[in-house]
């Protein structure tokens, strides 16, 4: 198998620039094109990595020629130890991170234990900085945390991982920063057992939101970051109130930023949906009304609208805003008829169709009003795209209302 | 949304464009690529301002980026560069403000001698990171009686501003700001298909 | 790969009831073919084979199986799956006949198949466990019990093992002849004090990074293994000069010596394997950083016979180095100058003009020396021999200068970070690579 003999150095080159500088925290490619001197093309500056774009390919083809033949047993393979294997994934993960064998042999590595899950994790991390999108290192990341959260409860004998993250969540936001009376004495559940891995855990999972922001920032609309964030709040932090809370506030100044990245408002429809499905530990424990919580989004999203023209995404936003609204008119008719205030059964029936009335009444009051304000502002805009938006949403809430009506 | 760079050039009667004062923000750039986009910043600025007729303003738009141009008619210029969700209206009144303000900082005659540096304008900086949020800036509402929005020509591409004989790629070799690997970014980055971000 | 596990099923199917039909075993090649040449057949076959062979029939099973046809195991290709029923099934069958056996990189490996395999294998002489992380001294105890016949053992990277183990094979292993215990950290002078005096047969005693070894540890073993032809003592980072002087004084057998990142070691070293040392024939000594030239003087006068040097990192050598290695060094093939700093043109002249240049220099690495330049390779034209040549870093040689040489040289290796002139075709295997768009990559 004949191949260019300077892969093997390149990858000797990579392997010392990491071996001298562990905290390299960003990479580039160089526009060389080829070998001007004869000289390493890896420069090391201020912790950040630049690679020369001729030499990429090299190393790339070496890298990956070299573990497949390993991989797949050929007769000529190259004997290769814990350390090479895990210095030619990471030359190969670098260079394309979706190449799921080099992942899935560091899997291998880090249940052996001769990688570990910290590394990987900061691997990782650097891989997104330069491809922000990265499904395969994502997909990896995924697998880091719930090898993680094994170890943990593994650790503990049992039962209150989540629970007790919840707890030290406090350490890591600023809860007066949120608008929320929040009183510890009420989260009686909650024991936290001590155990030397569990703010560990913490950190990395914290963190992971901070580095899906970043992957955000990177690329717009990144759906990948978006998706995976939830993923962490889901799986690694419980959808806890605090980390919802905590999410809220640090995402509203950033899609007050973003006014066209449509992931940035999913994600925070996400939030809302599941502070919605916990409205009732909300009210008991932070005296916040759900309701409230998506009235003042919707203000936000109107006032956006009003100062950024013509973003399609901000409508989408409010379209969600606004019928989840409506929604929880009726939700809040569900919750009431489950009060057991009533004697007799003629009385629940008749207050029934009172109090669905009276809701009718309020939320066709709120359909009217929101027409009229799009009306009023909106549609008599200068900009024509922003105008075409207006319509279409005065067309949406016709039509839902219509669907309510039925 | 985000502003990179605000420039105040002078454009002299033979329609040469020279570089009063400017400042950038490139944090969101990568590192090894930070010294390649200011220079390009600064050479698509002094394209579009040499392009520009006394008294006029132009937003071009080039991939995710918009440059705004206004040209006074004392032949003061000045530049912004943000991103293509950065409001026109706000950038345009940003440069009547800086362009205000210069005009305090040192008599006209100097416009035409200075180097960048010479007639020095610090506040730049803080326009830069004040204007970062448009909404806290200035009060939106104001801004839109003072400008009339209509009179901004808008370009698609850095190539609609240029004459019909003139080719961006030439201009780009033949200038003298780029240094030899803001050329070698630009040539890759053309050469890079989409699909594949890695080479 | 699931040949291994024939030995399973085997096991468990001879003692239930076969379903394997009696026909297969009526086949006329058994007819033809009495019993002994079919097993003198399976005994050319090579593991997988032969578990192949044993799935045939009730017969070939049992011929297959045969112990006379497992003298030499090697279970490496099957590293990760290697358990340890596995290895006790085979030291059951194979039992006397074993001689050879590796299990090298099976980690799941432990002292209780080790223990059966002692006991039933008492005819082996070379044994593998590289890499056996699982094993302890209980191993080797074993192995002194019942293993007399051993004389090639390999444990490194084994960290469970200490001097005990030493101190067990030395009661029992009195042929051993080679042994690696590199990286076994938790070795002592003692164990080496031990093994020495059990064991004055070894000619190879590899023992990289056993960290806690002082000189006193080697002394022992150069002064009661007088027979040792290489040794290697790669980041013994504790030994000092004293070492190699016993070396020097008792080892005058010795051929290969590797002191690669010995750090505290400086010229009375080589001067010490200059006065009793003279067949030496390849010496390692990356890292070594205090050596200096005064030092390489005293080696070379007396060491005519070296042919593989390795001065990597030798960071204060100078040109005058190389000066004595061309002067009385005739049969130099390979010579690593890697990192040297201070090397210059004028070193290479001295190399290029000497007596080894245009018979015996094969390789010779000069990348990371800055000073050199295409000059050198101008003196390199006469080194007819020269196979492969490193220039990495040398940042002065020029694309140009590897041209001419090349012209002079036309099969000669240069390794540089310019593209190599004939550019290697690509592997013409169908493997997708990358997705198609990217015919970049």
């Amino acid at each position: 198998m004949s191949s260019d003999s300077r892969g093997c150095r390149l990858l000797s080159d990579l392997n010392s620039v990491f071996r001298k500088d562990p905290e390299i925290d960003e990479y580039d490619f160089l526009p060389v094109l080829e070998p001007k001197h004869n000289r390493s093309p890896l420069i090391l500056q201020d912790h950040k990595l630049g690679l020369e774009m001729w030499s990429v390919k090299i190393l790339h083809h070496y890298a990956y020629n070299t573990l497949m033949t390993w991989r797949m047993k050929e007769v000529n393979a190259k004997f290769l130890g814990q350390l090479d294997l895990i210095c030619l994934t990471r030359a190969i993960v670098l260079v394309n991170p979706d190449c799921s064998t080099a992942w899935n042999i560091r899997k291998e590595l880090i249940e052996s234990g001769d990688l570990s899950v910290a590394d990987d994790l900061k691997l990782g991390a650097l891989v997104l900085g330069k491809h922000p999108k990265s499904p395969e290192t994502f997909s990896h990341r995924k697998w880091l945390f719930t090898t993680l959260v094994d170890s943990c409860l593994a650790n503990s004998s049992g039962s209150t991982v989540s629970n007790s993250s919840v707890n030290m969540y406090n350490n890591f936001v600023n809860m007066d920063a949120i608008d929320v009376n929040l009183d510890p004495n009420v989260q009686n559940g909650f024991n936290v057992e001590p155990s030397s891995k569990q703010p560990d855990f913490q950190e990395h999972a914290f963190k992971e939101l901070r580095n899906c922001q970043k992957a955000s920032d990177k690329y717009p609309s990144n759906y990948n970051a978006w998706s995976h964030r939830i993923w962490v709040v889901k799986h690694c932090l419980n959808c806890s109130l605090q980390v919802l809370f905590g999410e809220l506030h640090t995402t509203e100044n950033w899609v007050s930023k973003h006014i066209s990245d449509h992931s940035g408002f999913h994600y925070r429809q996400f939030l809302l949906t599941s502070l919605q499905k916990q409205s009732i530990d909300l009210k008991e424990q932070f005296s916040v009304c759900y309701k409230n919580l998506i009235q003042k989004e919707l203000a936000t999203t109107i006032d956006l609208i009003k100062c950024y023209e013509g973003h399609e995404a901000l409508w989408y936003h409010r379209r969600y805003i606004f019928q989840n609204l409506c929604q929880s008119y009726s939700a809040g008719t569900l919750l009431e008829l489950f009060h057991p205030q009533h004697e007799y059964e003629d009385d629940i029936v008749l207050n029934i169709s009172q109090k669905k009335t009276k809701l009718e009444n309020e939320r066709q009051v709120l359909l009217l009003k929101e027409i009229d304000t799009v009306t009023k502002s909106d549609l008599t805009s200068k900009d024509k795209f922003h105008k075409t938006l207006a319509q279409k949403y005065i067309d949406w809430i016709q039509k839902f209302s219509r669907s309510l009506e039925s | 949304m985000k502003l990179y760079c605000i420039e105040v050039l002078f454009k002299d009667s033979n329609g040469k464009v020279r570089l009063l004062a400017a400042t950038h923000d490139l944090q969101s750039f990568g590192y090894f690529q930070r010294s390649s986009v200011k220079e390009f910043m600064d050479f698509t600025s002094k394209i579009i301002v040499e392009r520009t007729a006394i008294c006029s303003r132009s937003s071009t738009k080039e991939q995710e980026y918009i440059c705004h141009v206004y040209v006074r008619s004392d032949s003061l210029a000045g530049v912004v560069i943000g991103d293509h969700e950065y409001p026109n209206r706000v950038a345009h009144t940003l440069l009547n403000k800086v362009l205000d303000d210069f005009t305090s900082k040192g008599p006209k005659a100097q416009w035409s001698i200075s180097n960048p540096g010479d007639i020095p304008f610090k506040e730049l900086d803080e326009y830069l990171s004040k204007y970062q949020d448009p909404k806290s800036a200035d009060a939106m509402t104001k801004i839109q009686s003072e400008l009339d929005e209509t009179k901004i020509i808008l370009h698609n591409t850095i190539e609609a501003v240029l004459d019909r004989h003139e080719k961006l790629d030439n201009l780009i070799e033949k200038s003298d700001g780029l240094s030899m690997q803001s050329k070698a970014f630009y040539k890759t980055a053309k050469k890079t298909n989409s699909c594949c971000v890695i080479l | 790969m699931n040949n291994h596990n024939s030995f399973n099923h085997h096991v468990k199917s001879r003692s239930e009831v076969s379903n394997i039909s009696i026909s297969d075993d009526d086949a006329p090649i058994n007819k033809k073919l009495p019993k002994e040449l079919l097993l003198r057949i399976f005994s050319f076959l090579d593991v997988v084979s032969l578990c192949r062979c044993a799935k045939v029939s009730k017969f070939w099973n049992l011929l297959a199986l045969d112990g006379s046809n497992w003298q030499r195991v090697d279970l490496f290709e099957f590293q990760r799956d290697i358990v340890g029923p596995v290895v006790e099934n085979i030291s059951k069958r194979c039992g006397g006949f074993l001689k050879s056996l590796s299990l090298r990189g099976c980690q799941s490996i432990t002292d209780n198949a080790l223990k059966i395999f002692a006991q039933q294998c008492r005819n082996i002489e070379e044994l593998n466990l590289n890499n056996c992380k699982e094993i302890t001294d209980v191993t080797c105890e074993h192995l002194g019990k019942h293993s007399h016949k051993l004389s090639w053992l390999d444990i490194s990277s084994c960290q469970q093992i200490t001097d005990k183990s030493l101190k067990a094979l030395s009661d029992g292993c009195h042929t051993l002849q080679f042994i690696n215990i590199s990286w076994c950290t938790r070795i002592t002078n003692d164990g080496l004090e031990a093994m020495s005096k059990g064991c004055h047969n070894l000619h190879t005693f590899i023992g990289k990074g056993l960290t806690q070894v002082t000189d006193e540890g080697v002394g022992y073993i150069a002064k009661n293994c007088e027979k040792l032809k290489k040794i290697n003592l790669h980041s013994c980072t504790n030994i000092t000069d004293d070492a190699v002087q016993e070396i020097g004084d008792h080892c005058h057998q010795i051929l290969f010596l590797c002191l690669s990142n010995c750090t505290r070691l400086t010229d009375a070293s080589l001067v010490s394997l200059g006065q009793g040392c003279h067949n030496l024939t390849t010496l390692e000594v990356a890292d070594c950083s205090h050596f200096t030239d005064n030092g390489f003087q005293a080696l070379a006068r007396n060491c005519s016979n070296l042919e593989k040097m390795d001065l990597e990192e030798c960071i204060q050598i100078t040109d005058t180095t190389l000066n004595y290695l061309a002067m009385f060094c005739p049969k130099l093939s390979a010579l690593s100058l890697s990192h040297c700093e201070l090397l210059t043109d004028e070193g290479i002249r001295h190399v290029g003009a000497s007596a080894c240049a245009t018979e015996h220099l094969k390789i010779l690495e000069l990348d990371n020396c800055p000073l050199i330049t295409d000059a050198s390779l101008e003196h390199l034209m006469g080194c007819q021999s020269l196979e492969r040549i490193e220039l990495y870093d040398c940042q002065l040689i020029t694309r140009a200068g590897i041209r001419r040489l090349r012209t002079r040289l036309p099969n000669i290796k240069v390794h540089a970070y310019f593209a190599p002139v004939t550019p290697p075709p690509s592997v013409g295997n169908g493997r997708q690579r990358y997705c198609k768009c990217c015919t970049i990559l």
